[in-house]
């Protein structure tokens, strides 16, 4: 891996970042003036240009973008109106949770949805390749807030054996894990099948066969590494596809995480919670996709000769 | 929501290695639940036995007429006694329409975009190539709800935010095959005989990558009839007196306990139809077998 591959891709994150940041921006300014939201109708035009100075909308355009860019690096994304905190402290005390949900859904992901995919690619047009294919495109078509539905129903109505909301305890969690995971690992065992696949019909793989070589210990160290170039970059768009989930997965559970946060932060129209969550979810995206760059590069050392990007 | 196996990153579609033989009863049971579904939903007016808000209050939160409900309530009456099946026929109708118009609104724009950046290159093709890093950098969902928070809920920015979903996978198909169509003769012959680059793309080359083009749509559909039905699930999409199949499952969550049908009805409707969709465009790609692998 070249230093120029990593000064190139971590070029392009920071660029992404400022797009970001200067997307919020514009559409903020689209959405109207920020005063008049805040303030009641019938405001007098004195007050109205008084809070107009004292925030610096009075400024130029681009003086205000600089002041937004400058806010926005110092952490500052303004207040939360429903508690009267700043909007960061509002999101970042939910992370953790969401964390937690995160890397269960995502282990919950890995866990069933590489060995299935693995199996279904050994054991391709038999009876388990067929469950497997059935499994990820089923579970690619329930949609998440139903399934969850469906779990609350089993498991906390009838058998009675899990909390149907709340966070307390590691019960808690099972469900939705459970929920987020399986509809990855269905994504996940599909790309992982077809990745190792294309690796199977690889000519080395048939050497390896012919050499007579136990059918797991060739799957494992010759197979599974070439297979796992593709299915690493799937999980730079798993960790988007987590937050995305997070959203339903974390309302149907009342699980206290950013997800929820989300929704009720848009259903008050909490623009500096809101936008909040939108710079540190889009962190949080280019830091995993500058993650997936390296190891990318990293298992395989082709790529770090060439920068990517579409027009090359 | 999003499915995004079939390409690597730098945009070229890796081949799910073999294309399946799906039964062909499947099929036909895809098909023919599509052709119901999008026939109740046209037919709403006349099939549905009520108004999708006529309420009675005598008869609320009871079970299909098969589970001993009321007679003529096939799929029983939610919390203000308005008959669900009714309900589930005209939900259909607006989450069909708005999920078509969604998809309708990206690949135009998407398709678009694929045309400007083959034609042009250069510049174009870095200005496509940022906006995609730019989608792919927030998670849709959060993208949609700032979205609508920023704004306000309305159904055309609703629409747009669905078309909005997937716009980038068109981009880059059609720049890819238009890319591709640009090096073969007909083009090539076009272009000596003098005619305007946008009567030759829209006469001649649409049409060759119409076949692939469908086929993308087809696999895109289900993932915009989640992401429709989750934003109404939250209470942010469409807004009642509307409906639709999502915001039904989303009031019926909270009589989960005494009223499973108001939200298992319109949830398993949701699921047939995407998974209906799904194998359908599946069986559409083994078909034609239009998508270019790499």
């Amino acid at each position: 891996m070249s230093a120029r591959f990593l000064i190139v891709r971590t070029l392009r994150a920071l660029l992404t970042l400022i797009l970001v940041v200067t997307f919020v921006f514009l559409m903020l300014r689209l959405a109207g003036d920020p005063i008049k939201m805040l303030l009641p109708e019938d405001t007098p035009a004195s007050v109205v240009e008084q809070y107009r100075a004292r925030w610096g909308m009075d400024a130029p355009i681009y003086v205000q973008y600089i002041r937004y860019v400058a806010s926005v690096l110092h952490g500052d994304f303004g207040m939360s109106f429903r508690d009267g905190r700043p909007a960061l402290q509002a999101v970042t005390e939910r992370i953790p949770a969401t964390l937690t949900l995160g890397f269960a859904g995502l282990a919950v992901a890995l866990l069933v949805g590489l060995p299935a995919g693995i199996a279904a690619a050994v054991m391709r047009n038999s009876i388990v390749d067929r469950s497997v294919i059935s499994f990820a495109v089923v579970g690619h078509s329930v949609p998440t807030f139903f399934f969850g539905i469906l779990l609350i129903m089993l498991f906390s109505m009838s058998l009675r054996w899990l909390p149907s909301s709340g966070s307390a305890t590691w019960a808690h969690l099972v469900m939705p894990a459970l929920t987020i995971g399986l509809w990855n690992a269905a994504t996940l065992a599909r790309f992982t099948r077809a990745s190792m696949l294309d690796v199977l019909s690889q000519a080395y793989m048939k050497t390896v066969l012919a050499n007579g070589l136990p059918s797991s210990w060739r799957i494992l160290r010759y197979a599974l590494p070439n297979a796992a170039i593709p299915i690493v970059t799937m999980l730079g768009l798993i960790v988007g596809q987590l937050l995305s989930g997070a959203v339903i997965v974390e309302t149907v559970f009342a699980w206290p995480g950013i997800g929820r946060l989300t929704v009720t932060a848009v259903a008050g129209r909490e623009v500096a919670v809101v936008q909040t969550i939108v710079f540190l979810s889009a962190l949080a995206m280019v830091m995993a996709n500058l993650l997936v760059d390296l190891i990318y590069g990293w298992l395989d050392p082709r790529i770090g000769s060439k920068t990517g990007g579409m027009s090359r | 929501m999003k499915e995004q196996a079939a390409t690597d990153p730098i945009g070229r579609r890796t081949t799910f290695a073999s294309t399946r033989r799906l039964p062909s009863l499947v099929i036909a049971g895809a098909i023919s639940f599509l052709l119901v579904a999008v026939m109740s939903g046209a037919l709403a007016d006349i099939l549905a036995p009520q108004g999708y808000n006529d309420q009675n209050l005598l008869i609320r939160l009871k079970p299909p007429s098969f589970l001993g409900g009321p007679h003529g309530y096939y799929f029983g009456t939610d919390e203000l006694g308005r008959d669900v099946f009714s309900r589930v026929l005209f939900s259909l109708r607006f989450s069909l329409l708005i999920a078509v118009t969604g998809t309708l609104v990206g690949a135009g724009f998407g398709t678009l975009l694929g045309f400007l950046a083959a034609h042009f290159q250069g510049l174009w093709e870095d200005i496509l190539s940022a906006l995609v890093d730019f989608q792919a950098s927030i998670p849709f969902m959060i993208f949609a709800l700032a979205a609508l928070a920023f704004f306000g809920n309305s159904i055309f920015l609703f629409v747009i935010l669905l078309g909005l979903y997937g716009w980038e996978v068109y981009a880059r198909l059609v720049r890819g095959l238009v890319l591709s169509a640009k090096e073969l003769g007909y083009v090539e012959a076009l272009r000596n005989l003098g005619f305007h680059p946008i009567r030759i793309y829209s006469r001649h080359v649409l049409p060759n990558i119409g076949g692939a083009l469908l086929v993308q749509i087809t696999l895109n559909f289900p993932g915009i009839i989640l992401l429709e039905s989750g934003l109404s699930f939250l209470g942010l999409g469409i807004q009642p007196p509307l409906t639709s199949l999502g915001l039904m499952i989303g009031s019926g969550r909270e009589f989960m306990t005494t009223a499973w049908w108001t939200a298992v009805a319109p949830g398993t409707v949701i699921f047939l139809t995407a998974l209906s969709v799904t194998l359908v465009g599946d069986w559409f790609r083994d078909r034609l077998d239009a998508m270019p692998s790499n």
